[in-house]
């Protein structure tokens, strides 16, 4: 089929994209935000028509994202017209002029999901009253029909009303979904899972922001419906109501293979955290340090790369530590720190195990020299070490005498320039040694460049 | 093991050699050696040498990784590969990109095809007004202002 279709394709100069054919340029539109993919339509007459072949062709590669927040907001001519004084008849003007958008945007789902045959990924996104949840559970709907495996959905009201008309049927109790994402804000009115249990039987990835539902709600009814669930993602992010105190975290599940956990900065107390997950190889956690005596965790043989983001309730400093937590990383591979648990690590000194299988590990640090005293603490329990990456670790270039350089790459770009900056400052430096693969010219001519510089002087 | 090679003709007479686990990234290839399985060079009429030499620079990296990890390939690996593709993209002019994409298009190469759009959606369209997109790619205007208000109007919410 391919090879036919390329033979369309003149070998004559093929230098601007207007000589592309049109499936590519409608494959290169899938790649974009849908929005930015729509916008295209007047640059010419012949882009016009390739987003309906775009959708018509490969809506399955697009990732379908529908956003009405843009919406919520006035367009720019309007701003700047009547950004002397933002009055009364602002806002006014604004719907007036809203209405139409809101219609025009629709229409185009409405087009848009009807015009495809799949649809494999699709966000929606929906503001207080703007696009109403009827909409949301008919989109999906249409959606679902066409074969969607992987919903991103953001619902926010403060409407009684309004929430309880959130499709829960068919997010909830869903034999098709393999990943979702959940962002649900409906103020002080959480989700109940008692009447309706959900049933997700498929579903492998699972990434909540907001937690719109109570832990115990679900720890107890929504993992369980999840039996072949891979990732899980909670992400504390509306603190609205301060709950004061972490919630009891009992993750329970056989299959789970990466969790991360992120309360970001949403509690001032930490709560327990149980974890029996024994397939667990991935944990990334963010936040006060789970209490010590009443946490637990069944991953010890399985975890292989942890990320800790773990600080100490300032309240309560003395009472708290960081012991638990650390001692669940005994088998990692990898193991990433945060400042603020290495901040933790200094000022409690937890026991440490030995990281008997550690390769890899990360720490990231502030300036003060003291938060380092840690390190060689890591490094004398660690005894596979490899890899060693020290973040935030602050040297001023014109301390430096002596340099060594051993298998630097210029690898991405960035690396390079910042090490220029680094090296150029270099005031005292007497001994240079480095080791630079032969045919990296732009690092020889620094190279050269630092030394004649040297020589000046 | 003996490793197989394969000899591919550029449409300028650049002949490229290469082993048979890097060209079969190619979809096409395979196809092309049943076709033409009494010669032993396959013709590319569609793609020049300095083209085909990007594409198999690129099948090379790719190969060789899938190899030596032996399916389970690390995140660092992965990391690493990704960067060598933001650089390789990043060393390319955009005569060179859009040729590259029709030669991956042709050769069905879907992860350097995949890599190419991606690039040009990141790099030439986003991010950019209506104005900037038309003179980095070079497109001309063909719509009277009339014309352009009601492509416009028609999915006004797009350009909110």
């Amino acid at each position: 089929m391919r090879p036919a279709k390329a033979k369309k394709v003149k070998s004559c100069s093929r230098d601007a994209i207007s000589s592309l054919p049109d499936e590519v340029l409608a494959q290169i539109l899938s790649f974009l935000p849908t929005k930015r993919a729509v916008s295209t339509s007047v640059l010419s007459k012949r882009w016009r028509d390739l987003f309906p072949l775009m959708n018509h062709l490969f809506a399955s590669q697009h990732h379908l994202c529908l956003d009405d927040s843009d919406l919520l907001y006035p367009e720019e001519e309007g701003k700047k017209t009547l950004s002397g004084f933002r009055g009364k008849c602002f806002p006014v003007y604004c719907i007036l002029r809203r209405k139409d958008v809101h219609q025009s945007f629709r229409d185009f789902v409405e087009k848009t999901l009807s015009g495809c045959k799949s649809v494999k990924k699709l966000s929606l996104k929906c503001q207080d009253g703007f696009m109403c949840f009827a909409l949301a559970e008919k989109w999906i709907r249409i959606a679902l029909e066409r074969g969607l495996v992987d919903l991103d959905l953001r619902l926010t009201t403060s409407s009684y009303e309004e929430a309880s008309r959130f499709p829960r049927s068919i997010v909830f109790r869903n034999k098709t979904l393999v990943k979702l994402t959940l962002g649900i804000d409906f103020g002080h009115i959480p989700i109940s899972f008692s009447q309706e249990p959900p049933f997700l039987p498929v579903l492998k990835s699972l990434v909540i922001y907001g937690v719109g539902f109570r832990c115990y709600q679900f720890c107890w009814y929504m993992l369980p419906a999840c039996p072949v669930l891979e990732e899980l993602s909670l992400q504390y992010d509306l603190c609205r109501e301060k709950i004061g105190t972490a919630p009891e975290l009992r993750i329970s599940h056989q299959t789970l293979k990466r969790l991360t956990v992120h309360y970001n900065n949403c509690f001032s107390c930490s709560g327990s955290a149980r974890f029996d997950t024994p397939s667990l190889v991935y944990l990334d956690f963010s936040g006060l340090s789970p209490v010590d005596y009443y946490s637990t965790a069944s991953f010890l043989d399985s975890l292989v790369e942890a990320k800790l983001d773990v600080g100490l309730n300032p309240k309560f400093i003395q009472y708290t530590s960081v012991s638990t937590i650390i001692s669940w990383m005994s088998n990692v591979k990898s193991l990433s720190l945060s400042s603020t648990s290495v901040k933790a690590m200094c000022s409690r000194r937890p026991v440490l195990p030995s990281f008997v299988n550690l390769v890899k590990l990360s720490v990231e640090s502030d300036v003060t020299k003291e938060r380092w005293k840690v390190l060689p603490r890591l490094l004398n329990k660690s005894p596979k070490l490899e890899t060693l990456v020290l973040k935030g670790v602050y040297i001023d270039p014109s301390e430096v005498k002596v340099l060594k350089i051993y298998g630097f790459s210029r690898g991405s770009g960035g690396e390079f320039r910042r090490s220029k900056r680094f090296f150029l400052k270099m005031q005292i430096f007497q001994k240079m040694k480095a080791e630079i693969e032969a045919d990296d010219n732009k690092i020889l001519q620094l190279v050269s460049k630092i030394l004649t510089r040297r020589k000046k002087r | 093991m003996s490793k197989k090679n394969i000899v591919l003709k550029s449409s300028n007479g650049i002949i490229f050699e290469v082993e048979e686990a890097v060209a079969l990234q190619s979809e096409t290839i395979p196809y092309m050696i049943e076709d033409d399985c009494a010669n032993d060079t396959i013709p590319l009429a569609n793609v020049t040498g300095d083209i085909l030499a990007l594409v198999i620079e690129y099948c090379k990296k790719h190969v060789v990784v899938a190899d030596g990890d032996g399916g389970g390939s690390s995140s660092s690996s992965q990391e690493d590969l990704k960067n060598w593709d933001a650089q390789f993209m990043n060393d390319l002019d955009q005569s060179k990109i859009f040729n590259l994409l029709l030669a991956a298009d042709f050769l069905n190469i879907k992860t350097l095809f995949d890599l190419t759009c991606q690039f040009v959606a990141d790099t030439m369209i986003k991010g950019k007004s209506v104005e900037e997109v038309r003179r980095t790619l070079n497109i001309e205007k063909d719509y009277t202002s009339e014309e352009e208000a009601k492509a416009r109007q028609e999915n006004e919410w797009a350009f909110k």
